[in-house]
């Protein structure tokens, strides 16, 4: 485990809003602060899956945009490599980016509709003057068109002409086309249907496999995220609540949270039919998160102490964390 | 036939006019909901499974909308031949409809009380006081807490689970026979989902109404239908109670689509990907709609449209080579190649020029 690609640690984000959570208006000078992302730590070696999932609002998205220094954190560090890249500026910045790059959820929203495919796919390729000509740029995309299964007489298409799962593929492409080290891909099947989801993922493995990559992964799905991830972390309202091997969250869900979140899936196998929601209630404003642990309001097995104490995550049995006064 | 059948859907056909030529939307659509079931419509963006909703609402986009063919027979009488005035007192009252996204279909300006007291004085001749009391009580019914002031609030005020239960609570207000719920917990987290799920379940019991649930997640149909249609191009491919749909799909589609799916009670290296995608619903086609993307397709496939047929009791499948009890699933087989014909339009996508 010495091969640590990337290290998160303490890692929290603050954004400022109205305090109505409106948009402005009447009470538009009273801000309040939403922690999005609070003391998130953990680390990812180099050639795994690690996989992130939560409900919406619960920082998933904002701590892959954190790590892309797409966003600039509040507070903690974030190491690539050994080297500490939190406060890179500039070249030192736009170097990093070469070596991390992104795939995002809505293929529709991530491509420019007035370039064309080698626009698109080579823009990164321009930036970073790694060709030298259009024509060069445009041998690079036919290339990485090919590698994400699309054809490559389609480089001088338009966005528009594409349906969302080539789409996806040439979001992919574009990630690739630096030739990263980790790739952050946030929801990105979530778009699209069944079966061009199994087609995106699929692809997304083989890509890891040929090309040595490291995905952290970010979705609601569980199932998507068991069937690619290595490693998984639970997140509720900013904070990990649990981390551990795919195979030992699912089958020794410690957190309460970790375990509603399980049980709500619904199971495709009429069989095994459940009768009950496991979780009552919604999540609390994060605005006004409750004090001590999070997750005590919806909790069955809540404590006196779960109200006042915030509980650490820490290490339970060998690679398997949890944030929880019950352990 | 037997009147223990609510809705009964015989050749339905859904057409629409585009600048582009005549959409197919739903193209020959059968299927009966018995009383007191929910009937699962499962099927992928461009299905038809809305459109088959929005035409027993009468609520498709018209002009270019048109039924161009079929019946739609609720409590037996046709509402294909019905004129605005007698669906008005059919929509909202006898057949509610919920929508996948609550805060787009509530109205922001307005409070979720008067909204719901819109929807009920629109068929009843009460007056407001005693349209409040009902609301209230619907309020209560969908487990929304302190409803008194939830009746004053706006949809902005509330959380999406707690939207989607307003407009339940809207939906049921008229007390109807059956209930169309669209992607109801599509937009909703899956905890929330798993309490939404549960409270249509609950409704559907004490109040005696059928369901009608259109979904692309064979979990949830699986969690809450009695019998299962799944639509592919406008077409049912497949018809059954759920345990046996699930138990031994003999449509190559339906068997794909659960294939297609990341089990998260098995480990599997590698997902089956049906190869492909959807197909374009415009102008005439031959054949089935699934023969260019099906591991079994026969010659005949591509060129003679499969009927409907009861292939076992009370299973209905469209397919000239359906699967049978040994037959193996194309997980075996995948497509290494990606949706190689895209020189097709699909709803709402753009065309390869």
């Amino acid at each position: 485990m010495s091969d640590i690609i990337l290290k998160v640690e303490n890692l929290t984000k603050e954004f400022k809003v109205h305090k109505t959570g409106g948009i402005g208006g009447a009470s538009g000078r009273s801000h309040a602060l939403v922690r999005a992302v609070s003391d998130v730590s953990f680390s990812v070696t180099k050639g795994e899956t690690f996989g992130i999932v939560g409900e919406s609002g619960c920082g998933k998205s904002t701590t892959g945009r954190l790590i892309l220094r797409l966003i600039d954190p509040t507070s903690g560090r974030i190491e690539f490599r050994g080297a500490d890249i939190t406060h890179l500026t500039g070249e030192a910045l736009r170097g990093i980016r070469r070596k991390i790059q992104m795939v995002f959820q809505d293929p529709y929203a991530s491509l420019n509709p007035r370039m064309n495919i080698a626009g698109n796919v080579g823009e990164p390729l321009m930036i970073h003057k790694l060709v030298s000509s259009n024509t060069e740029r445009d041998e690079k995309v036919k290339e990485l068109l090919s590698t994400v299964g699309l054809n490559p007489d389609y480089f001088a298409r338009f966005p528009f002409e594409f349906s969302g799962g080539q789409r996806q593929r040439i979001g992919i492409a574009r990630a690739l086309s630096l030739s990263p080290e980790l790739v952050i891909a946030d929801e990105p099947v979530s778009a699209l249907d069944v079966s061009l989801q199994a087609q995106i993922i699929n692809l997304l493995q083989d890509l890891k496999a040929k090309k040595n990559l490291t995905y952290i992964f970010i979705a609601h799905d569980l199932g998507v995220v068991k069937h690619i991830s290595d490693r998984i972390a639970v997140m509720y309202l900013g904070k990990i609540a649990e981390i551990a091997g795919k195979r030992e969250i699912f089958s020794q869900p410690l957190h309460p949270y970790t375990q509603a979140l399980f049980s709500s899936i619904p199971i495709p196998n009429p069989a095994k039919r459940r009768l009950r929601a496991p979780l009552g209630g919604d999540v609390p404003s994060p605005l006004a998160p409750p004090p001590g642990c999070l997750f005590h309001t919806r909790c069955p097995k809540a404590m006196d102490r779960c109200r006042v104490e915030v509980p650490v995550l820490k290490e339970v049995a060998p690679g398997h964390l949890v944030a929880c006064h019950l352990y | 036939m037997p009147s223990d059948i609510l809705l009964s859907i015989r050749g339905l056909k859904t057409h629409f006019s585009t600048p582009v030529g005549i959409v197919s939307a739903v193209d020959g659509v059968s299927f009966d909901l018995t009383r007191g079931e929910t009937l699962g419509l499962v099927g992928e963006s461009g299905s038809g499974k809305t459109v088959t909703a929005l035409s027993v609402m009468q609520l498709y986009a018209k002009p270019q909308g048109r039924i161009v063919a079929g019946k739609i027979l609720f409590e037996g009488k046709d509402i294909t031949a019905m004129g605005e005035k007698d669906m008005y007192n059919i929509r909202g009252n006898s057949i509610s409809m919920i929508f996948q996204e609550p805060m787009t279909s509530l109205n922001p300006v307005y409070t979720i009380g008067r909204q719901i007291v819109e929807a009920i004085r629109a068929h009843r001749a009460i007056d407001k006081k005693e349209a409040w009391a009902i609301a209230l009580e619907a309020l209560k019914q969908v487990g929304i807490p302190d409803p008194e002031r939830r009746l004053r609030s706006y949809p902005h005020e509330l959380s999406g689970g707690m939207r989607q239960r307003a407009m339940i609570a809207m939906a049921i207000s008229c007390k109807p026979t059956l209930l169309i719920a669209d992607e109801p917990t599509t937009a909703l987290d899956v905890t929330i989902q798993a309490q939404i799920l549960q409270l249509l379940r609950e409704l559907k019991e004490t109040m005696g109404m059928s369901m009608l649930m259109i979904t692309h997640d064979l979990g949830v149909i699986a969690e809450v239908a009695d019998k299962v249609a799944v639509m592919y191009g406008g077409r049912i491919a497949e018809y059954a109670e759920t345990a046996s749909l699930f138990a031994s799909p003999m449509h190559p589609y339906t068997r794909g689509l659960m294939d297609s799916i990341p089990d998260i009670e098995k480990e599997s290296a590698q997902l089956y990907s049906i190869p492909g995608t959807v197909p374009s619903l415009i102008g005439e086609t031959k054949g089935c709609r699934f023969a260019n993307r099906c591991p079994r397709a026969l010659p005949r496939c591509t060129e003679e449209a499969p009927e409907l047929v009861e292939a076992a009791p009370g299973h209905l499948v469209a397919c000239w080579n359906r699967l049978g009890a040994g037959d193996e699933g194309p997980q075996d087989k995948r497509s290494s190649e990606a949706e190689p014909q895209s020189r097709r339009m699909t709803k709402g996508e753009g065309a390869q020029p």
